[in-house]
């Protein structure tokens, strides 16, 4: 066999417009062989319509699509070597399961009897192997979404395109179904480029997660750096829940933060002001970044800063609800016996501290880990 | 089986507490009766002239008009003998079964095609196009007899197929076009699209998928516009005279100046209605609907 080159799909500089409307605005992104890539992003925001132009149910306006280094953008998804689960599923009605499995490879001329050993096979694997008789109509759901993905594993296809292939199940099925596709497509070591809007999914699923808004590619990087070091405000608040609190602040002339409430005051260093100042000539208002376990709250009377709002007891975690100099934001802490009017002193590390442009959005951080 | 001392199956109580107390069990005895009865009712209403119109059809001239109405006579030949040899029933039967099929087939392929194409692409102005091709529906017929009968006049289309034809394929094209937009949209566009992904050209999507799921519509859609043309006479009157005169045509010419051949005109009744009543047959087992539900929701 040929080697595969490093780079799996490659989309560079991809339009689509409806109309005026433009739902992807040049988005470029480089997806390794063998990656669970996922698309991330809330609703509306172009991630399924780019999934599209790389299945080739859609026409980009502008860009290209290439698979292996070939030029596919112009091609019918049939020429391309895909395998898609669909939202809705996509079954065929008027199929039985078991047909529906083998569909793709009746249309790509497998012999009989090979397609039913596949069929078996990948049916043996999703645990489906006693409703292959049954037609669609009369399965669940989350079992058709199992013959959805039997549907797309049989091809053995070069790619994997899935569009929020959860979302219509409920919410513990989902929890795993996740881990089923990823232990599936871990063991076939298919590139898979995934949609969704649910950021814990995506946190659980990818191995790189590109996060899209109002039609751009925002951020690509591994789960773990995106929740430590997001791009943009937007990103920010995005990924986490609870979600990330944000404090408006106010870097003066003289280099000061002016922010409310106090105990963020001192939350980053002169030096660190210093050098944001220095990268960012003219910044004035900004955003400033708390992820809510990383604010810790010590019960004290005297040098209390906030008050307890509402208690949240989860179980494993607890969400604290608070304010500070009247501006309200929440706490993770582990269980606690605080309850609410109770006076806390809360503090933060500094290295846990984003801080934003509040006019461009941009993460302007400068991490203390560079000095 | 555990029996005690008397003998008796020893069967556990539960099994005897099943069983539903004497005047329900009575009260859901009578409503199934009084449900037959009505069903029967009704059955009796909708067939009775039908089997009336058969037996009319094998009756002597002289057993049709006695009254009070025979019910048993010596069945007889003679009003198909004469609708055949007299009326030319056979021919007219022919013309029918040509015009009648080829219209219905054209509406049918014709119609599909815009319905799909109105269904799923964009195109401008859609919904008033749709509306438009009702509206030709909409036409009361005898509005457009006039004109039809100088066009074809002058194009030496007046008593054939084609002009017969082409108006049939006109009514049936209206309705085929709403009836199977409808039945088009219903089907999810991921099942086409899952079709396209899984290697299939747009020609193999539709025959192997989308034509499948469009078949309970299309039989519905097809027993319906051949039944409207099937028993169309204004136009089969006014557009032929001879070479291509319909079934209804030859129908109707029993009634006669001297009165009305009841015998002949139930035997031209039992030919119309056999094509019918044999579509419907076939197309029955198409016509359970519910092949597309379920596709979307778990």
């Amino acid at each position: 066999m040929r080697e595969k080159p490093k780079v799996g799909v490659r989309i560079a500089e991809l339009w689509k417009l409806f109309g005026s409307h433009a739902a992807v605005r040049g988005v470029s992104a480089e997806i390794d062989n063998g990656e669970f890539f996922v698309l991330l992003g809330p609703s509306g925001c172009g991630k399924t319509t780019t999934l599209r132009m790389i299945a080739g149910l859609e026409k980009p306006s502008a860009g290209r699509v290439y698979f292996d280094e070939t030029d596919v953008t112009f091609r019918q998804p049939r020429g391309r070597d895909i395998a898609m689960v669909f939202q809705d599923y996509g079954l065929y009605p008027h199929l039985s399961a078991g047909d529906n499995i083998m569909f793709p490879l009746k249309i790509a001329g497998v012999p009989k009897a090979e397609r039913r050993r596949r069929a078996f096979e990948v049916a043996e694997r999703l645990e489906i192997s006693s409703l292959l008789w049954r037609k669609p109509p009369a399965i669940s759901g989350g079992e058709k979404q199992r013959v959805a993905l039997a549907r797309a594993l049989v091809r053995n296809p070069k790619v994997f395109l899935m569009d929020e292939p959860l979302s219509n199940l409920d919410a513990k099925l989902r929890v795993s179904m996740r881990a089923e596709i990823k232990r599936l497509v871990s063991e076939s070591g298919i590139t898979t480029i995934y949609v969704t809007h649910d950021q814990i999914e995506a946190m659980a699923l990818a191995t790189r997660i590109g996060v899209m808004n109002l039609g751009e590619l925002v951020q690509v990087g591994r789960p773990l750096d995106i929740y430590d070091r997001p791009a943009t405000r937007f990103v920010a608040g995005f990924i986490g829940s609870p979600p990330m609190n944000m404090f408006d602040g106010l870097v003066d002339g003289n280099g000061e933060l002016k922010i409310e409430p106090r105990f963020l005051r001192n939350s980053i260093g002169p030096l660190r002001l210093k050098r944001i100042r220095e990268q960012n000539p003219g910044i004035g208002a900004v955003v400033v970044g708390v992820r809510p376990e990383y604010l810790q709250l010590a019960n004290a009377s005297e040098s209390a800063n906030a008050v307890v709002e509402l208690v949240e007891p989860l179980g494993q975690d607890t969400y604290v609800y608070l304010r500070a100099n009247d501006t309200p934001f929440v706490a993770v802490t582990k269980r606690t016996t605080l309850r609410v009017g109770d006076r806390v002193e809360v503090s933060v590390d500094e290295a846990n501290v984003q801080v934003m442009d509040k006019e461009t959005g941009r993460n302007v951080s400068a991490p203390l880990d560079g000095e | 089986m555990n029996r005690d001392i008397s003998g008796r199956a020893n069967l556990p109580a539960r099994s005897l507490s099943i069983q539903a107390p004497w005047d329900y069990r009575l009260r859901r005895t009578l409503t199934i009766l009084l449900i037959y009865s009505a069903i029967l009712a009704a059955l009796l209403f909708f067939l009775f002239p039908y089997f009336w119109m058969v037996a009319s059809a094998f009756k002597s001239p002289g057993d049709v008009t006695t009254y009070p109405p025979v019910w048993l006579f010596s069945p007889t030949l003679e009003n198909f003998d004469e609708l055949i040899e007299d009326m030319g029933a056979l021919s007219a039967l022919r013309n029918s079964l040509i015009v009648v099929g080829i219209s219905t087939c054209l509406a049918l392929i014709f119609g599909s095609m815009a319905a799909y194409a109105l269904a799923r692409f964009k195109i401008k102005a859609k919904e008033t196009i749709a509306l438009e091709i009702l509206m030709v529906r909409m036409l009361p017929p005898i509005v457009a007899v006039i004109p039809l009968f100088l066009l074809a006049r002058k194009f030496g289309l007046f008593d054939t197929y084609w002009i017969l034809i082409a108006v049939y394929t006109l009514m049936g094209l209206p309705f085929v076009v709403w009836v199977m937009r409808v039945f088009i949209q219903e089907i999810p566009r991921s099942v086409e699209e899952a079709a396209l992904v899984d290697g299939c050209t747009r020609l193999q999507v539709l025959f192997r998928i989308s034509l499948p799921l469009m078949l309970p519509g299309l039989a519905a859609t097809v027993v319906i516009i051949f039944m409207f043309a099937w028993n169309e006479y204004l136009f089969a009157t006014m557009l032929t005279s001879s070479a291509a005169k319909t079934l209804p045509v030859v129908a109707a010419n029993t009634v006669k100046p001297r009165g009305i051949a009841w015998g002949v005109a139930s035997a031209a009744g039992v030919l119309m209605s056999l094509p019918v009543v044999v579509l419907a047959l076939i197309a029955q087992r198409y016509l359970v609907r519910g092949l597309t539900f379920g596709v979307v929701k778990g």
